[in-house]
């Protein structure tokens, strides 16, 4: 090989390490948010992705090795585990001089390749451009759902892979029309088209969050690729570019953060905004306060659902801890609770369904404007006016008493997840059910070897049965106690009040039961 | 022998304050729905949209309407 081509494919090498390497540093971020906010499931699945990516990342700095004869360090594969365990430093380090893209968009070593290396080059770089557009569109997922300055930081992210992947294109672009492959540059042209849109669109999303202006990307790019002029560079904005040694910082976000509000700030003191941006701003905020009340309104109804089913399968849990059981009883029991269990989650479905079109006709109340509205007298769009401002203040108080009942079902504090809540109630329940079971097995023998009637039996049975509900209803309110689900003094009080009654309740169980077998005894 | 409480969960005092509280919000949400659903029907009539006055149930007893 010459030593020509042997530095371009080094210098392309190092390109690749140093694409790679961003997004090795950006899954690392990943990790550490999910140890820092308990998510295992999460992190389980980022750590997946990170070994993966290690392993990607290894290949590239051990062709590199190979083809310099440098020892270029490579990333342990036991990062995950490392960054699991609260390491913030990644320890990535930088591999040669990266060719910024922003300055030369199609990379000028290029020019030497010979035509079966061009398409080699193209078949790699699809590859590599594959990773940036999956990585893309979560993050577009997440800034979809994200709100303030966390929707800006996320459009940061986008804005960058948007830019990463224009770039890759335009040079690919550029690689095809110097094969003259006419198809693909038709297609890439599109493409390109497509994702410049893209790029601009993210940027007119800033604009309307920061109300700060950042600069488009030429539409004209693909159409000077093929005549042959020089790109246009896109200016980077990134607060995610670090050195790789280290986890970004929450005080490169919270910069971000306060160079957003500043920007804000900026705006407002310096700039007039036209009438048009104004509207947008305020269209945004009005429709962004309205899908928020929406979905807490649809969660209410969930969270009310399923505070009801979980009582229900509590009911069905209980049924496997009794005395004195039969197999008919059993199956009849769980039977019922299924029963209404399936009832409940058919009315939940319709109930969304309901609630849904309701609000789809409220909310169309304040998402439209009166002032633009088509009416026939002015005094019509007064009356509307009217109605929509009465409209609102209904709707702000029922957000207010959804906010109430969530934090209800949800137990007492919003932020509590009332599904987890649930499950936990269930275990202490089963397992205080069971050990109540396994402790009083010899006294249930003794019952039943008892010379009784079946009715007395049944009766014994009986008040064992109350006393497993009693045990295991006595554990659930200790443990809700204990773990200070409530701040209401009230539910406090019924708790206290609870295990008062369910410690009475098995004590005067228990006496009951010694005195009816006493008293069988003595019969016999 | 006395006859005695059942100590099953949806009968402890916790539960039954809980449930009662929600069921004292819900049913401050189904009148403020009643005023709602007042409002739209002026709403339909000033802007001749009659569809949006439309409800398929009266209020109170439409599946999402909360029925302790």
């Amino acid at each position: 090989m010459s030593k020509v081509k042997q530095q371009t494919r080094i210098d392309l090498l190092v390109e690749s390490i140093a694409v790679e390497k961003q997004l090795l540093i950006e899954i690392c971020d990943d990790l550490a948010a999910c140890r820092d906010n308990g998510d295992k499931k999460g992190a389980k699945a980022v750590s997946k992705d990170l070994q993966a990516q290690i392993k990607k990342y290894n290949g590239l700095v051990g062709n590199y090795n190979k083809l310099t004869g440098e020892k270029a360090p490579t990333v342990s594969y036991n990062l995950p585990e490392e960054i699991l365990a609260g390491s913030n430093n990644y320890g990535i380090e930088s591999i040669g001089q990266p060719v910024s893209a922003a300055v030369n968009a199609y990379n000028a070593n290029i020019s030497i390749l010979d035509e079966r290396e061009l398409k080699k080059y193209l078949n790699r770089s699809d590859r590599a451009l594959q990773n940036v557009k999956t990585r893309l569109a979560t993050t577009t997922k997440q800034k979809d759902e994200a709100k303030g300055y966390a929707k800006v930081l996320l459009i940061i992210n986008c804005l960058t892979y948007q830019r990463y992947i224009i770039e890759r294109l335009a040079e690919n672009l550029h690689v095809c029309n110097k094969l003259a492959d006419k198809k693909r540059v038709k297609a890439l042209k599109k493409n390109l088209a497509g994702e410049i849109q893209g790029y601009n669109k993210l940027v007119d999303e800033y604009e309307v969050l920061t109300r700060s202006r950042l600069t488009r990307a030429s539409e004209s790019i693909p159409e000077d690729i093929i005549a042959g002029k020089p790109f246009a560079a896109i200016p980077a904005i990134s607060y995610t570019a670090n050195d790789g040694t280290s986890r970004n910082s929450d005080a490169d976000v919270a910069a971000v953060a306060a160079a957003a509000a500043a920007a804000v700030e900026g705006a407002k003191a310096k700039k007039k905004l036209s009438k048009k941006q104004k509207k947008a701003i305020k269209k945004t905020a009005l429709e962004e306060k309205v899908a928020e009340q929406a979905n807490k309104d649809l969660t209410v109804i969930t969270k009310g659902y399923d505070f009801k089913i979980s009582l229900l399968e509590s009911q069905k849990d209980m049924s496997y801890y009794r005395f004195g059981k039969n197999v008919f009883d059993m199956k009849a029991l769980k039977k019922a609770a299924n029963k209404r269990i399936k009832e409940a989650q058919k009315a939940h479905k319709i109930a969304l369904k309901y609630e849904e079109k309701d609000n789809e006709r409220y909310y169309a109340v304040i998402t439209n404007d009166p002032v633009t509205m088509k009416a026939k007298k002015r005094a019509d769009r007064v009356k509307i006016a009217s109605i929509r401002n009465e409209m609102m203040t209904l709707l702000n108080k029922r957000d207010e008493l959804n906010s109430k009942l969530l934090s209800i079902y949800n137990g007492s504090e919003v932020t509590l997840d009332g599904v987890s809540i649930n499950q936990k109630w269930r275990q202490t329940k089963s397992d205080a059910a069971e050990k109540y079971v396994n402790q009083n097995q010899k006294l249930a023998k003794k019952i039943s070897r008892l010379p009784a009637s079946s009715g007395e039996k049944q009766r014994l049975y009986g008040i064992l049965n109350s006393n497993v509900e009693a045990s295991s209803t006595l554990a659930l309110s200790k443990y809700r106690l204990k773990t200070k689900e409530y701040k209401s003094s009230q539910e406090k009080r019924a708790l206290k009040k609870d295990i008062k009654f369910t410690k009475k309740l098995m004590a005067r169980n228990s006496k009951d039961i010694k005195w009816i077998i006493a008293k069988i005894q003595k019969r016999t | 022998m006395a006859k005695k409480k059942s100590a099953s969960l949806e009968q402890t005092e916790a539960i039954k304050t809980r449930a009662g509280m929600a069921e004292k919000l819900e049913k401050e949400r189904l009148e403020l729905k009643k005023e709602m659903e007042k409002l739209m029907k002026k709403y339909a009539k000033a802007t001749g949209n009659r569809k949006l006055g439309k409800r398929q149930h009266k209020v109170g007893k439409a599946p999402n309407d909360f029925q302790a």
